[in-house]
């Protein structure tokens, strides 16, 4: 069986140096306040349609919040003072590539599972500074109290 | 005539008998004094008659008197046997009968239980003063002459025994000591102490003591009901106070109901409280605290920890995960899979764990809690991603009638999704050759790609795939009309 992947010229509403070369893995899709999205060291002022890529940092300021779905459909939302970064994300179901890691190092998030969870349940896992969760369920909430 | 000793007076009275012998003889008289038996004994003759007086103090001495001359002389001892020989051999046989000593008040240096021994001068009368150097010495007090001599200890029991025991219970009872005591919850130790002049002794057990204010310097056992006596007020009182003034960890029930734990580390070893109530003392040693202690203690910490959660403030913040059920799926669970609370599933509706180190224990977290905590991600969470099929005619990228319908349903909600990211997958069904299929999946694809692109609705992104006949809805034999097949799949986050 082989599948060939189309990829046509993406419509864009707003163009982004940073990301290009960068596979987009999600995108930021709500956003409230001040918020970041540091590419490559490069932080850019998130806005709905901000892209996301592996190696990603998340950064919400004190009165912000920002919600990102994922090319799976997982979908991670955030509240104010939140530190998220995307460490590894693999979605390739039909090569059986499927991974999603990230870490929690302040902050909130709500995590509602997308497909990678479904079919491989153990390629989640969300760290935080004092621990790492696995995450084999659909819906949980984490929140990182700093030190 | 001046009376000596008793033994004098049995002299004088064979003295006066020779005397008036003598008279009857002569008219002459005579005394003699004789050595004394007991050869301490000194003896004093003040005579005194018509004819004649003198003092005879010296033994083996004798005075004569008449009416023409009187005379001191030394007698000669052959005469003296001849007169008074079986006077003095039955003297001698009563003496040596053992008669018992005659009472006297006398003196006596004794050993001192503590302290040197010192000399004891005695003075009776106008005699000279006698000089007593010796433990055991004694003189006459009475005037009865005599020299010091050892009382024996037989005699000296008799008189003073009483005396001397009363003596040393009232020694017992005022002395200054040091005694090592056991430690109310420690190893008893060691107590070393050096007397003055002397080697350094260890007390190595409880009650064992020594005298400090003078000896002897020997350890000793003190006896409880002396140890109760002179200590009880001082020990209760120094309990008391240990159980008051020291530092100490106690395990409380905590006002939220987590079950908590302590552990510390004390001297490299680890020390674990689990249950309410126990307690550490800060320097290792277990400690039975006391709940009126306790209480007196952290009483007003608790009164305003109390108030602090009546008062509805948050909690203490920690880092915590919750699992919660959602309509999108089955709640499946939650692990943690390293850290502090490593371990620890999570299967039910806002079960919840602390992973900060405070708890392992899992909780139900409050829905108040949940939307103080995460009600601005709550509220920031993205609309879900919708998934539509539009089907088309056999072997055409046009769409079935009722498709179209489903089109609107797609620009609303492209229209509900702020920055759109689409992906649109076109199929077919197994009706022709796979190579033919795929190019139709394609432009299938293309098709709703560009009508969506033409409605003008905002979209990020869009991600056209074709899997041919290779990912079929329904299964079906191999060249199969099947409309559900005829798809394409378009997905909008």
């Amino acid at each position: 069986m082989s599948i060939a992947r189309l990829f046509f010229a993406l419509l864009c509403c707003v163009s982004f140096s940073a990301w290009a070369g960068d596979a987009v893995i999600g995108y930021v899709k709500t956003i409230k306040g001040e918020a970041f999205v540091v590419s490559n060291g490069q932080p850019v002022k998130a806005a709905v349609g901000t892209p996301v890529a592996t190696g990603n940092v998340i950064r919400t300021g004190p009165n912000a919040s920002l919600g990102i779905t994922f090319k799976d459909n997982t979908v991670m939302s955030f509240g104010p003072d939140t530190e998220l970064s995307v460490d590894e994300y693999l979605y390739s179901p039909n090569k059986g590539k499927l991974k999603l890691g990230a870490s929690l190092a302040k902050g909130t998030l709500a995590y509602l599972s997308g497909a990678i969870a479904r079919i491989k349940p153990d390629a989640v896992t969300v760290k935080t500074p004092t621990g790492t969760i696995g995450v084999r369920g659909t819906h949980f909430v984490v929140r990182v109290e700093p030190e | 005539m001046r009376q000596g000793t008793d033994l004098a007076a049995a002299w004088l009275k064979a003295g006066r008998l020779l005397a008036v012998g003598f008279l009857l003889a002569g008219c002459s008289q005579m005394v003699v004094v004789p050595q004394a038996p007991d050869d301490g004994s000194a003896t004093e003759v003040d005579v005194d008659w018509e004819i004649g007086s003198t003092v005879l103090d010296r033994p083996h001495y004798a005075y004569y008197a008449n009416r023409l001359l009187s005379v001191t002389y030394r007698y000669d001892e052959e005469q003296f046997e001849r007169y008074f020989g079986p006077a003095m051999g039955e003297l001698r046989a009563i003496l040596a009968a053992g008669l018992p000593e005659l009472p006297h008040s006398y003196a006596v240096l004794m050993e001192p239980p503590r302290g040197p021994l010192g000399t004891l001068s005695i003075q009776v009368g106008e005699r000279a003063p006698v000089e007593l150097t010796q433990a055991g010495q004694g003189v006459y007090i009475d005037g009865y002459p005599g020299k010091p001599r050892l009382i024996d200890k037989e005699r000296l029991q008799r008189d003073f025994g009483a005396v001397l025991e009363a003596q040393e219970e009232a020694e017992k009872s005022v002395r200054s000591y040091l005694v090592l005591l056991r430690h109310p919850s420690g190893p008893v130790g060691t107590l070393r102490f050096r007397p003055p002049g002397g080697e350094e002794m260890e007390l190595t057990r409880a009650n064992l003591g020594v005298f400090i204010d003078g000896g002897p310097y020997r350890p000793g056992l003190l006896d409880a009901q002396r140890l109760h006596e002179d200590f009880g007020p001082a020990l209760e009182a120094l309990t008391t106070a240990y159980k008051s003034l020291r530092s100490y960890i106690i395990l409380l029930d905590s006002p939220d109901g987590y079950p908590s734990k302590v552990v510390f580390n004390a001297h490299g070893s680890e020390r674990l409280l689990e249950q309410v109530g126990q307690s550490l003392t800060l320097d290792g040693y277990t400690h039975e605290a006391e709940d009126a202690i306790a209480e007196k203690d952290f009483r007003p910490a608790r009164d305003a920890t109390k108030e602090i959660l009546e008062a509805g403030l948050p909690y203490l913040p920690h880092s915590y995960v919750a699992v919660l059920a959602s309509p999108a799926g089955p709640l499946g669970e939650i692990e943690i899979l390293e850290g502090l609370s490593q371990g620890v599933v999570l299967n039910e509706d806002r079960a919840a764990v602390i992973v900060d180190g405070f708890s392992s224990s899992i909780y139900l977290v409050g829905e108040d809690r949940l939307q103080t905590d995460f009600g601005d991600a709550f509220a920031a969470t993205p609309p879900p991603p919708e998934t539509f099929r539009l089907y088309f005619d056999p072997g055409s990228t046009r769409l079935t009638r009722g498709s179209r319908d489903v089109l609107a349903q797609i620009f609303d909600s492209i229209r509900r999704h702020p920055g759109a990211d689409i992906t649109i997958d076109g199929h077919t069904d197994t009706v022709g050759n796979e190579a033919i299929n795929l190019k139709l999946s394609e432009k299938r694809s293309q098709s709703v790609a560009d009508l969506i692109r033409k409605s003008g609705e905002k979209v990020v992104e869009i991600t056209q795939d074709a899997y041919g006949q290779s990912l079929l809805a329904v299964e079906t034999p191999d060249n199969t009309p099947e409309v559900l097949n005829r798809r394409v799949e378009v997905t909008i986050r």
